[in-house]
């Protein structure tokens, strides 16, 4: 464990340098923030009639809409760059176990997404702190945005599967983008044409992804949150070990060629 | 297969390899490589582009598995703990473009060593001549000597007791090359330091190294020992003004001698073993005797004692004729 973070502290010192990665996190906080910007006109102004919740679950919402994404962009970023371009030949040249490496990778990708949560937390904060107490909805808004974090997880590990599977930036953000993106626009779509036509497209969606995000978010109709705590910590501990697995055991060839 | 290790860690080569292979599909890209490595050796691995140089040595850095085989590093039976102290430099130089030739190198120490020491860092770029503004150019910005010289001092830090290098020169200037050659000569003349460093070009690894193993289509077709350049064997074609009365000067002299007949329109001749560098003393023996070489050229030798051209074309050509395929020369 000590060994991983040692490696954390230069995998971060690889990242931050990166004008890509740079770029990514001020688009990924700006996006959030102007919802948030937008609600505060709302509330100072002219259309408050229209709002309905308090500025931390919008900030869960706009969160979790966003950080699939992002999740998926910084595992191609941590993991399958080092794959693609050949440096994780370099990393791995000196014995480092490649569990380690692995470890420290995704201990990078989990912090910075967490740290994403809590920096729109802190922002959706401050703004409440300006406005009437009365919009605000502490303990769902905290639970909504811990849910949306764990949420981004499972997407990181589908992303770090993915790089570790191809050893491709392009197919890892490819694929990536758009399981999310399927996910998140037809699944939805097919549960209300399923729920029409008494389909049990639900039963087979709450096993993706997006199902166990829902579901941990207690909007699962089929079984409590609690249940998914489990199906979650299942497919983190699969996908994690199916990228180890792949690691330990495919050639690191990519840009030796 | 089941491997029997004689060897302790102390006194042990530094490479063994036992019956090591590695195919890709259907293609075998080495078969069963019994490869041994003296410690403190400096071993040129020769041969032709594609015949396995690189996936052996890509094999003993960790970075692709062997299909089949065993192998110990530096004694030890753990590869991973045997890596901590291997330093390498394989098909080509991998770090990240964006950052610096010393940023690198930084990131590289502090995850190889647990402790990073700029002074270190700027001594390593020093030695592989990347002080100054060079050190501050962005990996990706590089020329491809520089990217090679990084990559030598990669593989140099922490002052590691195996280097593995993959055709170092590749990529240099003239002037680089001959750096790097000595470089790697200098290296290799420090104690309890191993290195392996393949080549395809001949002279660079009899230039530098004091050992050779030949691998061709996979095989390792021959290994041994590069004589230092005093002693090693020449043949010299001469023609005197006397050939006969030369052939028996030289005789009772200890020249080992042979007479070469006319053949294919040149004329008859004799053929002298002797010394790099030992045409002179030919030369004045018969010239003591009044006779006087009227023409003097170098030949190929016969044996095996002769250059490592001598000895790769021989080892290949073997290695053809054995196989039933046609010959590579």
């Amino acid at each position: 464990m000590f060994e991983a973070l040692r490696l954390t502290r230069w995998e971060w010192f690889r990242l931050w340098r990166r004008t890509p990665f740079l770029v990514l996190a001020a688009l990924s906080l700006t996006i959030p923030v102007l919802v948030l910007l937008v609600k505060v006109t709302q509330e100072v102004g002219w259309i408050s009639a229209f709002i309905g919740s308090g500025f931390i679950e919008l900030a869960a919402a706009s969160a979790s809409a966003v950080s699939p994404l992002l999740a998926v962009v910084l595992a191609s970023f941590t993991h399958a760059a080092d794959l693609q371009n050949g440096s994780m030949r370099t990393l791995t040249s000196r014995g480092a176990p490649r569990a380690c490496i692995l470890a420290a990778k995704t201990l990078l990708a989990s912090a910075l997404l967490l740290g994403f949560h809590v920096v729109l937390l802190a922002i959706a904060a401050a703004i409440s702190a300006f406005l009437p107490p009365h919009f605000q909805a502490w303990r769902e808004g905290l639970q909504a945005i811990g849910v949306s974090f764990l949420a981004s997880l499972l997407y990181l590990s589908l992303g770090i599967a993915l790089a570790h599977w191809r050893q491709s930036i392009t197919f890892t953000v490819g694929v990536g983008l758009a399981i999310v993106f399927a996910e998140n626009i037809l699944l939805p779509i097919a549960n209300t044409v399923g729920a029409f036509l008494e389909w049990p497209v639900r039963e087979v969606t709450a096993w993706t992804l997006w199902g166990v995000s829902q579901g941990l978010q207690g909007d699962s109709e089929l079984w409590s949150a609690a249940w998914y705590i489990p199906i979650f910590a299942a497919y983190i501990a699969a996908l994690i070990g199916l990228s180890l697995k792949a690691f330990q055991k495919f050639d690191l060839r990519a840009g030796a060629d | 297969m089941a491997l029997n290790w004689q060897q302790t860690t102390a006194g042990a080569p530094a490479v063994v390899t036992r019956e090591l292979t590695r195919r890709f599909g259907r293609f075998v890209a080495l078969e069963n490589v019994n490869l041994e490595v003296p410690a403190g050796a400096l071993l040129g691995l020769l041969g032709p582009n594609g015949s396995g140089k690189t996936t052996l040595l890509s094999i003993l850095a960790g970075f692709i598995a062997s299909t089949s085989g065993g192998l110990r590093l530096l004694g030890e039976t753990d590869h991973r703990r045997a890596l901590a102290r291997t330093g390498s430099l394989i098909s080509k130089p991998l770090f990240w473009p964006h950052l610096t030739c010393r940023d690198n190198l930084r990131c590289m120490q502090g995850i190889f060593s647990k402790e990073s020491s700029l002074d270190s860092v700027e001594l390593l770029l020093t030695q592989v001549g990347l002080e100054g503004n060079a050190a501050d150019r962005k990996f990706g910005h590089c020329s491809t000597g520089m990217k090679q010289r990084l990559g030598i001092a990669a593989a140099l830090m922490g002052n590691p007791h195996l280097v593995l290098l993959d055709e170092p020169t590749t990529g240099l200037d003239p002037e680089g090359m001959v750096e790097i050659r000595e470089l790697v000569r200098t290296l290799g003349q420090q104690e309890d330091r191993t290195i392996i460093m393949s080549s395809h070009l001949l002279n660079e690894v009899e230039q530098t190294c004091d050992s050779y193993a030949i691998i061709y289509r996979g095989n390792l077709v021959d290994q041994g020992t590069l004589d230092a350049p005093s002693n090693t064997y020449a043949a010299l074609q001469l023609n005197t003004t006397d050939n006969e009365s030369a052939a028996q000067v030289l005789e009772s002299l200890g020249w080992n001698i042979s007479r070469v007949p006319r053949k294919n329109g040149r004329p008859a001749c004799l053929e002298v073993e002797t010394a790099k560098g030992g045409e002179w003393k030919v030369a004045r023996d018969l010239a003591d005797r009044g006779i006087y070489p009227s023409a003097m050229q170098k030949a190929k030798t016969q044996d095996g004692s002769g250059s490592l051209e001598q000895k790769y074309l021989k080892a290949v050509g073997r290695a053809t004729t054995s196989s039933g395929q046609e010959a590579y020369v």
